[in-house]
């Protein structure tokens, strides 16, 4: 029995160290499959653009394997619309360990993968400074006044000495495109499923059934939604029941251990609730203005609740300089073709969805600016064809985060079409310019090109092609 | 037979533990090593928690910020102080409370509560902008517009929930107590949007025809709408004996998220970049169409929040109706919690509240009103149809009851089983209308069938045979990745050959097992596809009958596209024109 016992065990650590060794041996023998760098063609880049930010631009496997730490601490793309909170990743992976606490092979070859993937993850990482968030490298260089110093940030500089040669490692085999992600990902997702089978062994079967669901879920979003959050909002819920279950269900044996865990868990959702509670009734402000976390609605919309403002007043005051009577001109003509880089006044416009070019990303213009670099034809061109308005988001370049900045210098392109073209009339725009040169008498006027005053960037023009 | 549930449950509890003790490794024997090992795994847990918090913090300055200038602790504060209150009165003290604890109450606490904000938010907003306050008028104005939204928005649900109960007794299906309401709640979304799928595609959605027809569905079923309606409203709710402090005090918190959010929500437009471009453009423009939009991927759950502005001209009542998808997930996420995962009642609903808090799904709650919440309430209802078919379908494969009791009990389960795959396949199908990332949910449900079929092996093979699928169809190019995966093809091809060895591997001495798998795979299926035809239909028609996938996927719409030839030669002409 003993000796049954002895092999047993002998056996789970011959399949973990088989496991690690094929995981260690496709990391490292495999420098060769690596490809040159494909060169990113900024006329076919939109899905790169606008899709790809979201998963970043490191190496394709860091892409991939960071993609759960980059998704709960929002190091790609931030704002609430993307922020899951820090839960998920702080607890469950913690809740899968401790169901190995009789296994210490399991565990600690668990702990030991979960700790590299969280390297290999943080090993591109960013921090937030004043300039908004840099890179590690850049961190280092930046002056003190700069920089926010913090347990963190010293934490990050203190396991340098591992995480950049891991990236290094990884850049050996790994970039922009290669052979080995896909072959990589896939060798993860059995070994998981294997190391997974053996966590839930123990659970009931609708358990068992959730949970693989889950697996298979996460793995596919991982695997081909690019890092988009909403495509993966049934892995955060059911994740969310796990962490409670995990921490709270009532079992037959309850231990100092697990009692321990229960608190633990508890403190960290306790932090949660809190932090999001005021995070919501601050209305999501996400901008470092403390005088705007002191709203709880928009102006417009609780003017519009109690009755003080109709639609026109909500109107101007979320788009003011013009915006709603150049609406109203687009409106009066049905026929006339509308040019749209970004912005959302396509809801305003009647018939849109037969009427607007959509043209986000600027790819098309990139297209016609190569045909006809002249910018009184190209606007001709585009009137020929039946367009008459050009909608412009003055924030399209914001977006960019491709090392290339392939999106930036196609809005520099528009921009420069746009600037002093006899063709084309300025019909609207938020963004206030100080067309005074004498600083102690400032003239404010809406225009888009100009010194432009602080804070007043605005969002959007509206131009007329005559 | 009560006592012998127990019996049975308590005789699982005995085999989970035994099942754990036989399996604990010999190293854990040795009570120093153990400990060595246990205080080893809670290092790592406090130093990965710790670090991950921090991190996640450091590059989310803005909590800090908001925390700092904050300036409605006082009415937070006054808000969390009435719910302690109410909580703890009704667990001192349940009988006396008992006659208050109704839906309508609860209504009427949260319009309280959401006046109270919205008093100290107009003052907060008046004072930093120098403007007038708020008047008395002006807080009826809301909540008149609150109540008239809800009204709306009770109307609409119970129409769906009149034609989904109409189904399920028609097809005399059941589910637990827990789930019913909700389930029969998300059928009748599907087929009432059906109904309006059919409406718009001969340009009929229009009030005086859609109003018509959902009160017919309510008149039909009126006694089940009329118990369903006294049960939101009037009948006392019947609340755990083991609800606590805890559980009542989340509850009452998160009623008033929900109706902070559903105030949030009552603006003459949308406030997000999403909807305002796609997700309540659509519902907007079938209101001027009183049709089906040309083009576009399939859209169900826009066209369902399209009834706001079709039958009430009411632009809140359409970006409500993105917000309940938030709502419904709750209920969904419910039994889930506690039929699945035997959460107690008080977690339960906390862990709800912690859902409904993190800031993406707040963000859809009120700010974007887009259809992800609508599809994850799809997608939890079909999850939680496939947990009550794999409790039947693993009491049918290990009945323990003696063989005269498992004849009587298994065609029953039988039928129950092809009626749930059923049901499930076509909310599958319903919710691929809503979102083509649908998919993965489809796979994992593939999954689970053949899991619980022939077990875990099959369910990798089944897994990977997916996989092979998803790389074949190239569904990984619509996130652009795949041209960065140089060894794409070798892989699909290598998971072809390993999926299907291993389902070959487990069903060699399993032939009905596989046998089963492929047949309710295949039902399944059939009926996911079922609901996915009429929109593939009308991308099909859209297109100008032209088959391709990404026609049938995404349809053609009307809007301007951009041909340099086409360009050239009108330009061209202009010239020849001389103007």
């Amino acid at each position: 029995m003993d000796n049954r016992k002895i092999s047993n065990s002998n056996k789970s650590f011959l399949k973990v160290a088989i496991l690690l060794i094929a995981i260690a041996g496709v990391f490292f023998l495999l420098p060769s499959m690596a490809a040159k760098d494909k060169k990113e063609t900024i006329g076919q880049s939109s899905v790169r653009e606008e899709i790809q930010r979201y998963m970043g631009y490191e190496p394709l496997l860091q892409r991939y394997l960071s993609l759960p730490y980059d998704t709960s601490i929002n190091s790609n793309v931030s704002g609430a619309f993307v922020d899951i909170s820090f839960l998920v990743l702080a607890l469950l992976p913690i809740l899968f360990l401790f169901g190995f606490r009789t296994k210490p092979l399991l565990g600690i070859s668990t702990m030991f993968l979960f700790a590299l993937v969280f390297l290999i993850s943080i090993s591109n990482g960013s921090l937030f400074t004043q300039m908004g968030t840099v890179g590690i490298e850049q961190f280092k260089t930046l002056e003190s006044n700069l920089k926010q110093e913090s347990i963190i940030s010293k934490a990050y500089q203190n396991i340098a000495f591992i995480t950049q040669p891991l990236n290094r490692l990884i850049g050996n085999f790994s970039s922009n495109q290669d052979h080995v992600t896909y072959p990589i990902m896939i060798l993860l997702f059995i070994s998981g499923f294997f190391v997974l089978r053996n966590r839930i062994s123990d659970l009931s079967i609708k358990t068992k059934s959730l949970i693989l669901f889950t697996f298979f879920f996460s793995f596919l979003w991982v695997l081909l939604t690019a890092g988009i959050v909403w495509y993966g909002y049934p892995i955060i819920a059911i994740s969310i029941l796990l962490i409670f279950s995990g921490l709270f269900k009532k079992r037959p044996e309850t231990d100092l251990f697990q009692k321990s865990a229960s608190a633990l868990g508890l403190g960290v959702l306790g932090v949660f609730i809190f932090v999001s509670t005021i995070y919501r009734f601050s209305n999501y402000q996400t901008y470092t203005n403390p005088q705007l976390s002191k709203l709880m609605f928009d102006l417009g919309e609780i003017n519009y609740q109690s009755g003080k403002s109709n639609t026109k007043q909500v109107f101007d005051g979320f788009f003011p300089g013009g915006g709603w009577e150049a609406i109203q001109q687009i409106n009066q003509e049905e026929k006339s073709l509308v040019y749209r880089v970004g912005t959302v006044f396509p809801y305003f416009i009647e018939k849109n969805d037969e009427r607007v070019l959509l043209d986000n990303q600027l790819g098309i213009f990139y297209q016609l600016n190569k045909r006809y670099p002249k910018k009184e034809l190209l606007a001709s061109v585009l009137k020929a064809n039946g367009y008459k308005y050009i909608l412009v988001d003055l924030n399209t370049h914001t977006i960019d985060k491709t090392p290339e900045r392939t999106l930036e210098n196609k809005f520099k392109d528009f921009m420069n079409f746009c600037i002093q073209n006899q063709n084309l009339k300025l019909l609207a725009t938020n963004r206030m310019i100080d067309a005074s040169n004498d600083p102690q008498k400032p003239q404010y006027a809406y225009r888009v090109y100009g010194n432009i005053v602080p804070n007043k960037q605005g969002t959007y023009a509206i131009y007329e092609i005559i | 037979m009560i006592a012998s549930n127990k019996q049975k449950i308590k005789r699982q509890e005995i085999d989970e533990i035994s099942h754990r003790k036989n399996n604990v490794s010999d190293y854990m024997k040795n009570k120093t090593l153990s400990n060595i090992y246990l205080s080893l795994i809670f290092i790592f847990s406090i130093f990965w928690i710790g670090f991950i918090g921090m991190d996640y913090f450091q590059k989310h300055p803005n909590y800090l910020i908001n925390i700092k200038a904050f300036s409605f602790y006082g009415t937070l504060a006054f808000v969390l102080l009435v719910c302690l209150g109410i909580a703890f009165v009704y667990t001192k003290f349940p009988k006396k409370i008992a006659a208050l604890s109704r839906g309508l109450s609860i209504y009427l606490l949260v319009l309280f509560l959401i006046s109270v904000t919205f008093i100290s938010a107009n003052i907060a907003a008046a004072d930093l902008m120098n403007t007038a306050g708020l008047s008395f008028l002006g807080l009826l104005q809301m909540q008149g517009l609150f109540i008239k939204v809800s009204f709306f928005l009770f109307s609409i649900i119970l129409s769906c929930y009149a034609a989904g109960n109409l189904f399920c007794n028609v097809l005399n299906v059941n589910f637990t107590d827990r789930s019913k309401n909700i389930i029969e709640i998300a059928i009748g979304i599907m087929l009432v949007v059906m109904i309006s799928f059919l409406i718009g595609a001969l340009k009929g959605l229009y009030w005086y025809v859609l109003g018509p027809v959902l009160l017919l569905i309510i008149g039909i079923n009126w006694k089940q709408s009329l118990e369903f309606s006294k049960k939101i409203f009037w009948n006392k709710i019947k609340g755990s004996k083991k609800l606590n402090l805890l559980g009542v005090f989340c509850f009452l918190f998160l009623s008033y998220i929900i109706g902070m959010n559903l105030l949030q929500n009552l603006t003459p437009w949308p406030k997000g970049w999403d909807s305002l471009s796609l997700y309540v453009n659509l519902p907007n423009l079938i209101h001027d169409h009183h049709a089906l939009v040309k083009g576009f991927q399939p859209y169900n759950w826009s066209l369902f929040m399209s009834f706001g502005l079709i039958l009430f001209n009411s632009i809140e009542t359409t970006l409500s109706l993105a917000f309940m998808g938030g709502v419904f997930c709750l209920f969904a996420m419910y039994p889930i919690a506690r039929g699945t995962l035997k959460l107690d009642v008080n977690y339960s609903i906390m862990a709800l509240l912690t859902f409904y808090l993190i800031p993406t799904i707040g963000f859809q709650s009120f700010l974007e009103q887009k259809v992800d919440l609508g599809l994850l309430f799809i997608i939890l209802i079909i999850v939680n149809i496939i947990l009550i078919w794999s409790k039947n379908k693993h009491k049918e494969l290990n009945s323990l009851e003696p063989i005269d009791e498992r004849i009587e009990a298994i065609p029953s389960l039988k039928n129950y089983d092809t009626l749930y795959l059923i049901i499930a396949g076509l909310l599958t199908g319903f919710a691929f209308g809503i979102k083509l990332t649908t998919l993965f949910s489809f796979f994992g449900i593939i999954g689970i069938i053949w899991y619980l079929n022939l077990g875990a092996i099959a369910f990798l093979g089944i897994a990977l045979l997916s996989i092979f699928g998803i790389l074949l169809v190239k569904l990984d190019d619509m996130s652009g990745m795949r041209q960065y995966h140089l060894s794409a093809d070798v892989v699909q091809w290598t998971l072809l050959l390993v999926g299907a060895g291993l389902i070959l591997f487990v069903s060699f001495n399993n032939r009905k097992g596989l046998f089963n798998c492929i047949k309710q795979s295949v039902i399944y299926g059939s009926f996911f596809v079922l609901t996915t035809i009429p929109w593939l239909g009308k991308n099909y028609i859209d297109a100008g009958k032209k088959l391709s996938f990404n026609y049938l996927m995404n349809g053609k719409s009307k809007a301007p596209v951009y041909n340099a030839n086409t360009f050239d030669l009108n330009h061209q002409k202009t010239l020849k024109n001389g103007q």
